[in-house]
């Protein structure tokens, strides 16, 4: 069932300047989503993935009802999302990682309670769903901390509790790991991913980092410049984009680098010690025998292109779609 | 209408709970700021003094209602300062600017109330306690005859003053959904209160009324005392109902228009 439905969503943030030369004023329009449609379904975990300024924070504030659209139309849960129907944002939950919603001078469990108020939640399902998240992200000690004591990890783990004491059908996350620790990092997304799983709600993430979209997100919609230039999974897109397969050998001396270099094949590069090369599905068998051949088996190693490269190609368009 | 007050004052004792929790960290910059409130009431005592020391009354009232008068405006003022003055002041600077108004839009909550009520200065209360006592002190030395009918009305007027007072000052900051900073208005709004000090009689007729109807700094403070010291006049309640009303549809009215402008920032 589509819990989210989008149709030509479009944002234009216009500035008008007062020229002293011409003594008049301009506009001046930037467009940070141009006609997004999309649709997504109750439970899924969809990743939100394009270069800065593409428009992905933008697209997911009108989604939560922050910002209006300029033209388009958006259903989340039934209601459309900037009428800011109570009933519609007592089912969501929206996180920013470079903001704070938690007082800043004040322990998150008073926070919290302010939360339980302003939300109507009851009393049992608020220590429920305290109590179980406390334990889940390890936090106990956390709790009577202020915030302005804590690590930002640490503040990212109040944050997450804070958007989901009131049990919110679909959450936003905006970049919820930037800036932590690859330990801290991976305390979040497993724990994300285990509210995804236990509570079936609707999660969307935009993150810069792919560890992340790849842990998480089943499927992935690419927008830059306003518009979307993907959405599927992660696999399609690597089928889809990269059709290629990538062969790195580890070259031991000289010799090795000698042979590298006369392998018959046209996309090969050094990168230190490695040789790549990028070789189509139909070229490998040949490619791959000679290499095999040529090189010693446990310096070789096959495998598909990285989500990264992928990704980077498609934001500098040098895929055509 | 019974469980949405409930919630309000639910939601009060959260936050001045919350306020307590953090300023008590704070006791010097409680201290100071209580201390130069209370120098702000003395001054002004001397100021009146030396005025009356030349005159026996202004425009009719005496030294004591004018006393009750400058207590009443400055009650009103604190105790705003010390409930929402400070998120009034956050939003106007920074909510819009930072983009920190996604939560509070976020929230099934009015996010102009929760705005305002973001940052009370709960220790701003005892300055308060002060001006009843000086409002106590000046009535009953006014040597006027207040009546059951006088109190009763002029609670009520009182707390329209308030409401009427909190729209005011929203909505001088509420072109900050505009211009993304905004404090000059609250500024300018901030010397006409010294207007609300004087009985209106005392000033000419094109600024009596701009200030009693079109920004009704006036109508906070004189209807309610004006009620307080003589008979009641139906049409000054009226009056007072009337524009709280308006100006509260004002208010809310271009808040949700701001809503519409509001562009978060980047992130």
């Amino acid at each position: 069932m589509n819990i989210i439905t989008a149709k030509d969503i479009s944002k234009n943030f216009n500035k008008r300047k007062f020229s002293w030369r011409n003594f008049s004023f301009s506009e001046e329009e930037n467009i940070a989503v141009s006609n997004l449609s999309l649709e997504i379904n109750e439970g899924e975990f969809v990743g939100f993935l394009g270069p800065n300024g593409a428009g992905k924070t933008t697209f997911l504030k009108i989604l939560s009802g922050i910002i209006f659209p300029t033209s388009g139309e958006a259903r989340v849960l039934g209601y459309v999302p900037w009428e800011k129907n109570h009933d519609f944002l007592r089912q969501i939950a929206i996180v920013m990682g470079q903001k704070n919603q938690l007082w800043w001078d004040l322990p998150a469990i008073d926070s919290y309670k302010l939360l339980e108020e302003v939300y109507d939640i009851k009393k049992t399902r608020f220590k429920q769903n305290l109590d179980g998240m406390v334990s889940l992200l390890n936090m106990e000690k956390l709790l009577p901390k202020r915030l302005r004591d804590m690590s930002l990890g640490e503040r990212m783990k109040c944050e997450l509790v804070a958007c989901l004491l009131h049990d919110p059908k679909v959450i936003f996350l905006d970049e919820p790991t930037i800036g932590l620790d690859v330990v801290s990092a991976q305390n979040i997304r497993n724990f994300l991913k285990e509210i995804n799983k236990e509570r079936g709600c609707t999660i969307i993430l935009t993150s810069h980092y792919m560890a992340d979209i790849e842990a998480l997100c089943p499927r992935i919609i690419i927008i830059n410049h306003g518009k979307k230039i993907y959405d599927g999974s992660i696999s399609k897109l690597k089928e889809e984009y990269s059709p290629e397969k990538r062969i790195e050998i580890f070259l031991n001396s000289v010799e090795e680098k000698t042979k590298f270099a006369h392998i018959n094949t046209k996309n090969k590069r050094f990168f230190g010690n490695k040789g790549i090369i990028t070789v189509s599905k139909a070229e490998l068998g040949t490619v791959a025998k000679e290499v095999f051949d040529s090189f010693k088996i446990e310096n070789i190693s096959i495998s598909d292109p990285e989500i990264e490269e992928t990704i980077s190609k498609i934001f500098l368009q040098k895929i055509p779609r | 209408m019974i469980n949405v007050i409930k919630k309000f004052i639910r939601i009060n004792i959260i936050i001045f709970r919350n306020s307590y929790i953090r300023d008590s960290k704070l006791v010097g910059w409680i201290s100071v700021n209580i201390l130069s409130q209370l120098f702000d009431i003395a001054v002004s005592l001397l100021l009146f003094t030396v005025i009356f020391q030349n005159t026996k009354s202004i425009a009719g009232w005496n030294f004591y209602q004018v006393l009750f008068l400058y207590a009443f405006i400055k009650f009103i003022g604190s105790l705003h300062s010390a409930w929402t003055r400070s998120g009034i002041k956050d939003f106007s600077n920074d909510l819009v600017r930072m983009g920190e108004y996604d939560f509070y839009a976020t929230k099934p909550y009015d996010p102009m109330v929760l705005v305002t009520l973001k940052r009370p200065k709960i220790y701003t209360f005892i300055t308060v306690l002060f001006e009843i006592g000086l409002l106590v002190y000046s009535a009953t030395h006014s040597g006027m005859e207040i009546g059951f009918s006088n109190i009763f009305w002029f609670f009520i007027l009182t707390l329209l003053a308030l409401v009427l007072f909190y729209f005011l000052e929203i909505l001088t900051v509420v072109p900050a959904f505009w211009t993304t900073k905004i404090w000059a208005l609250t500024d300018l709004m901030n010397r006409a209160i010294q207007f609300a000090k004087y009985p209106t009689a005392i000033f000419p007729s094109a600024l009596r009324i701009s200030l009693s109807t079109l920004f009704p700094i006036l109508v906070v403070s004189y209807f309610p005392a004006k009620t307080l010291f003589y008979p009641p006049e139906f049409k000054y309640i009226i009056y007072m109902f009337l524009i709280t009303i308006m100006f509260g549809f004002i208010t809310k009215g271009i808040w949700k228009l701001g809503e519409k402008r509001y562009g978060s920032a980047s992130s």
